[in-house]
C-alpha cells in the first residue's frame, strides 16, 4: 500500500471510530480535542507508532465489569501504555459526565471552593471518587 | 471508580459466541488486517468510485460487523468474503446516493438552461422580420466571434466542432474548447434576455 492510501485509511479509521462511544478511537478523538492534539502527538503519548494508534481506535471501549483486563488486553496487544490509556479514558468519560451534568451546589469540594473565596479551588476527585464523595 | 461511566454505550447482551481466539476489545482491530484483500475485491467490483471512498466503506463495515461479531459464522464463509459484502453493499448505498445527487443537480441545472435558452429563443422569434430583430442581435452579438455563435443558434446548430470554429479555438484542446463554447453562450444568453427585459418594460410603459 503506498503512503498516500495508507494516510486515507487510517483518517477513515481515525473519522469512523471518533463518531461511536463503543471504539477506543471516540475517547482519544475527545482527548486530541481536550488536549490540542494532533494523531502524531496522541500516538506519542501512549507511546506506539501511528500504526499502532490505528489499531488502538479500532478497539472496543473497555467494559466497566472488566476495565482492568480489557485495558491489559488491548495494551498488551497494540503496544500502547496501560497508564497512560486508562488516564485518557478516565479524563474523557469524567469530562463528558460532567458536561451532560453540571456540578450543583449539594457538590461537596465545589461548595467548600466557592465558601473560601481567597484559596484556589481544590482539584477534582482522583480516578475512585465521586465528586459528591468529598 | 469511574467504571460506572461505562455502562452508558455498553450492550447489556450477553457476549455472544464468537472466534475464541478473538478477545472481546480486539475484534475490528483483527478483521482489520483483511483491509488489502477487502479493498482489492471491492474495488474490482466498483472501478470507478474513489479509492478513498472503499476505504471509509470498509472502516464503517469493519465497525458494523466489530459490534456483532456473532454474525461471522465460520461454518458459511470466510471473514474475508463477509467483510468485501458488508463493504460494498456500502459503497453501493453511497455511490446510489452521490449519482441521484448529481443527477439530480444536472437535470436542475439543465432545467435552468434549457428555461433561459427559452426564453432568449422566444426574443428573437417574436420579433421575427421587424427591423428591431435586426438591432437586437447586434446588440447581443458584438464581435464576429458572438456574431457567428448566433447565427449558429439561431440555427438550432450545437456541433462542437462548429461552435469551435465559430468561436476560433478549434486549436484549444478539447476541454478548453468547451469551457469557452460555453463561456459564450451564457454571454449572448444574458444579453438576449436583457433585450427581452428591456423590451418588455417599454411595452409594459405608457
Amino acid at each position: 500500500m503506498n503512503p498516500h492510501d495508507r494516510e486515507s485509511l487510517h483518517a477513515a479509521v481515525f473519522r469512523n471510530t471518533a463518531k461511536d462511544p463503543a471504539w477506543v478511537g471516540y475517547w482519544l478523538a475527545r482527548h486530541q480535542q481536550t488536549e490540542d492534539l494532533d494523531e502524531e502527538q496522541l500516538a506519542g503519548k501512549l507511546g506506539i507508532t501511528m500504526e499502532n494508534l490505528v489499531l488502538v481506535c479500532l478497539c472496543r471501549t473497555p467494559r466497566s465489569d472488566q476495565f482492568r483486563e480489557d485495558l491489559r488486553i488491548i495494551c498488551q496487544r497494540t503496544g500502547a501504555s496501560e497508564e497512560a490509556l486508562a488516564g485518557m479514558l478516565r479524563q474523557e468519560a469524567t469530562l463528558l459526565h460532567w458536561s451532560e451534568k453540571p456540578p450543583t451546589r449539594e457538590t461537596g469540594w465545589l461548595m467548600a471552593a466557592s465558601d473560601r473565596p481567597d484559596e484556589t479551588p481544590e482539584p477534582p476527585p482522583g480516578d475512585d471518587e465521586q465528586p459528591h464523595d468529598k | 471508580m469511574t467504571a460506572a461511566l461505562f455502562i452508558r454505550w455498553e450492550s447489556l447482551r450477553p457476549i455472544m459466541a464468537l472466534d475464541p481466539s478473538e478477545p472481546w476489545p480486539l475484534i475490528a482491530t483483527e478483521w482489520y488486517a483483511y483491509h488489502e484483500k477487502v479493498v482489492a475485491i471491492v474495488a474490482q467490483q466498483w472501478p470507478t468510485v474513489r479509492r478513498e471512498a472503499v476505504y471509509n466503506a470498509f472502516i464503517d463495515a469493519l465497525l458494523e460487523l466489530g459490534k456483532k461479531p456473532d454474525a461471522f459464522d465460520h461454518t458459511r464463509g470466510n471473514l474475508v468474503t463477509l467483510l468485501a459484502g458488508a463493504t460494498s453493499r456500502l459503497v453501493r448505498e453511497t455511490h446510489r446516493s452521490d449519482s441521484a445527487r448529481e443527477r439530480r443537480e444536472e437535470k436542475k441545472g439543465k432545467a435552468v438552461v434549457a428555461e433561459r435558452d427559452s426564453a432568449a429563443r422566444e426574443i428573437v422569434d417574436v420579433l421575427g422580420d421587424k427591423e428591431l430583430a435586426h438591432l437586437a442581435r447586434a446588440e447581443a452579438a458584438r464581435t464576429a466571434e458572438e456574431r457567428r455563435y448566433l447565427d449558429l443558434w439561431e440555427r438550432r446548430i450545437d456541433d462542437p466542432v462548429q461552435l469551435a470554429q465559430a468561436l476560433s479555438v478549434e486549436h484549444l484542446p478539447e476541454e478548453q474548447q468547451q469551457i469557452e463554447i460555453k463561456r459564450m453562450h451564457k454571454r449572448i444568453m444574458k444579453r438576449l434576455e436583457r433585450i427581452g427585459d428591456r423590451l418588455s418594460a417599454e411595452e409594459g410603459s405608457p
